[in-house]
């Protein structure tokens, strides 16, 4: 017997399997509210697999965004921090009081003043000293 | 009809396992799979690890940080060449032709173009958007004020490691951190306590005093002897860190490491503040004691001789100090016993590294009869007294004079203040190693020592300020004896003598103009210190005691 007679009656057989099997007339309404239900259930499944994977796929893409504009703007402070320390490093600083036509100071004179309140300027005394 | 509800059933568990196989691969995906392409996702997206932590100064001035440099590369696949050529090329020194030359070179399908871009040129090419030819971003390492402080420093290698100095030291804190969630946050911050104007003051004038000297080289540390912090450091050559690769490449490897902490030396009179702390602590002498002093003294079968080889008769202890004597000091050390004399030289930390937070600290050489029996003898113990046959780092000495300044207690010192991380502030605290001697015998070492200043070397002195300090010039010791007529000489001193703020070691090595302590080490302190205490806001005497 040829091949394809015997894949035609398989098909056959298997079509009518299925029609005997699935014939409404004879589900009961029972029977059809359950397979109603299995659907709905099935449906309900897919759709919220779906949903919760687009909403990842979603996320996914708007964090990389974030984080590659989070990297932007690390490089940008990153350059803006360093520039202006250049613009405050002594040789800077020096080069802009020279303009301004500062001068190298000569000898200091110390003059004792009573009573002379503590001031916020930098001394290792009154402020980096532990306590004593 | 039974064999529709047979066949129904076989329906149904066929559904039902493909039912069940869905809600397991759910489970797997949603549950499972998911934490795990949470943890992915950085790899995933390429983001560019965070920077390495920043370096100030105490006062808030960038020493060391990261800054965003660019690669530019080449992907013949669908690269826009007439684009490139007309609106970057120009902008980044590229020729058209070599860009034509690219163009007809099939073979080559990637290339990296420029290794160096600066930021604005970076930014430049990533947003022209050119296809085919982009920039990457990297961090790389920036020190703003050059060579400053390089020593205390360090520098970050091409592989981003740490190295030398605090960068070395503090590697893994100031490396960025890879988070729980896979991302990296910044290295954490540090706050050194370090002055940049003092540092630049320090090194400035330690170049003039080679100049002015012929020094080889030479060392200055500028410390607060109450918390150990250090306020400068310098020493000569120094490098710059951004060259670091240059010198590396030329085996000079040498000129990384920071002689302030890793170079041993041996201290000579300076040594003697130690010796006299000790004697005066343990009672063995008063700083009113007299002895009868000889030219020169014979100890342990060998004979130690006055640096000029003079008797200066009686002699009380200041005048001991203030005339440097080798005979004094061999007396003091002899009287006190060695059991003694080491027991305060241990107490003073001596042969034991500080724990100073940088890469290659030495630990120094103290030969004990309890440790080294076969090499001690007692001609060691004499020339222990006045700094020979011990060896030490110029750290070492700040550290244990500066307890004698700190009312007897000796901290450890230290360079970090603050390690900064987000919102998290760790500051140091002072760690203070133990008393080796009381309050009463530093206060009275402290007024000999600046007695001895004002009767031998007035030339240290500073308007307005009390010093209490001590000279030396010692001898190089090489294989088979002493490199004569070589000296290193130094002066150690610290103000105001009676309420000490700041300790100051001056070390030049090999000094032509002069061998002696006190007219090379002297001058350049004195010059140093003018300019040095204003900054440091610290204040002239008569305003302490105005104040008080």
């Amino acid at each position: 017997m040829p091949a394809n007679s015997n894949n035609k009656n398989a098909n056959q057989r298997l079509t009518a399997w299925l029609n005997q099997g699935l014939k409404r007339q004879n589900w009961s309404t029972r029977r059809v509210a359950q397979m109603g239900l299995l659907i709905a259930l099935g449906v309900v499944v897919a759709a919220l697999y779906l949903l919760q994977s687009s909403q990842i796929v979603t996320s996914t893409r708007q964090v990389q965004l974030l984080r590659e504009e989070l990297a932007e703007l690390q490089q940008a402070n990153a350059d803006l921090a360093m520039n202006i320390s250049l613009m405050s490093t002594r040789a800077q600083l020096q080069q802009r009081a020279n303009e301004l036509g500062f001068a190298t100071t000569g000898n200091l004179l110390f003059v004792g003043v009573p009573h002379m309140p503590q001031d916020d300027s930098p001394s290792i005394a009154n402020i980096y000293s532990p306590e004593r | 009809m039974d064999s529709f509800r047979s066949r129904f059933n076989v329906f149904l568990i066929i559904v039902s396992i493909i039912a069940a196989l869905v809600g397991v691969q759910l489970i797997r995906f949603q549950l499972i799979q998911h934490v795990e392409s949470k943890r992915d996702v950085p790899e995933l997206l390429k983001v560019e690890p965070a920077a390495r932590g920043r370096i100030y100064d105490r006062n808030g001035y960038l020493l060391s940080g990261d800054e965003t440099h660019f690669e530019l590369a080449y992907d013949r696949n669908g690269a826009n060449y007439g684009r490139f050529i007309e609106e970057l090329a120009p902008t980044l020194g590229i020729t058209s032709s070599e860009i034509l030359a690219l163009k007809a070179q099939p073979a080559i399908t990637h290339k990296q173009l420029i290794k160096d871009l600066p930021y604005d040129q970076g930014s430049l090419v990533r947003e022209t958007d050119v296809w085919g030819f982009t920039a990457h971003p990297y961090w790389k390492r920036a020190y703003p004020e050059g060579s400053l402080a390089a020593h205390v420093l360090g520098f970050v290698n091409d592989d981003r490691l740490g190295l030398y100095g605090v960068e070395g030291w503090y590697n893994d804190v100031l490396t960025p951190t890879r988070q729980a969630d896979g991302t990296f946050a910044p290295g954490a911050d540090l706050v050194l306590t370090i002055d940049r104007n003092a540092q630049a003051i320090t090194e400035e004038e330690l170049a003039l005093a080679l100049r002015d000297t012929g020094a080889e080289s030479g060392s200055i540390i500028v410390a607060n002897p109450r918390n150990g912090e250090i306020l400068a450091m310098a020493s000569t050559p120094g490098y710059d860190p951004t060259h670091y690769a240059e010198i590396a490449n030329a085996q000079e490897e040498k000129a990384f490491v920071n002689p302030n902490v890793s170079d041993l030396f041996e201290p000579g009179s300076i040594f003697k503040v130690l010796t006299m702390a000790a004697a005066l602590d343990s009672g063995t002498v008063t700083r009113d004691t007299v002895y009868n002093d000889t030219a020169s003294i014979e100890v342990g079968g060998q004979v130690i001789w006055n640096w000029d080889r003079g008797g200066h008769g009686p002699t009380d202890m200041t005048g001991l100090l203030a005339k440097s004597l080798n005979v004094g000091a061999s007396t003091l050390a002899i009287r006190m016993g060695q059991q003694e004399f080491y027991k305060y030289m241990r107490a003073f930390n001596l042969g034991r590294p500080t724990g100073i937070d940088l890469q290659h600290e030495a630990a120094g050489l103290l030969i004990t009869r309890d440790k080294n029996p076969d090499r001690w003898s007692e001609a060691i113990l004499a020339s222990n007294s006045f700094g020979q046959a011990i060896a030490t780092t110029p750290l070492q000495m700040v550290a244990s004079i500066g307890a004698v300044a700190n009312d007897g207690v000796l901290v450890q010192p230290h360079l970090v203040r603050k390690i900064i991380r987000g919102d998290r502030v760790d500051e140091a605290k002072v760690v203070a190693v133990g008393r080796p001697i009381s309050s009463e015998t530093a206060h009275t070492l402290s007024d000999m020592l600046a007695v001895a200043v004002q009767r031998e070397v007035p030339e240290a002195l500073v308007d307005g300020y009390t010093i209490a300090g001590k000279t030396g010039t010692a001898q190089i010791p090489v294989p088979g004896g002493y490199d004569d007529p070589w000296t290193i000489a130094t002066f150690i001193a610290y103000a105001p003598a009676y309420d000490p703020q700041v300790i100051v070691l001056v070390k030049l090595d090999r000094p032509t103009s002069s061998m002696w302590g006190s007219e090379t080490a002297v001058p350049a302190f004195q010059r140093l210190a003018t300019r040095l205490f204003p900054v440091l806001g610290i204040l002239p005497d008569s305003q302490v005691a105005l104040n008080k």
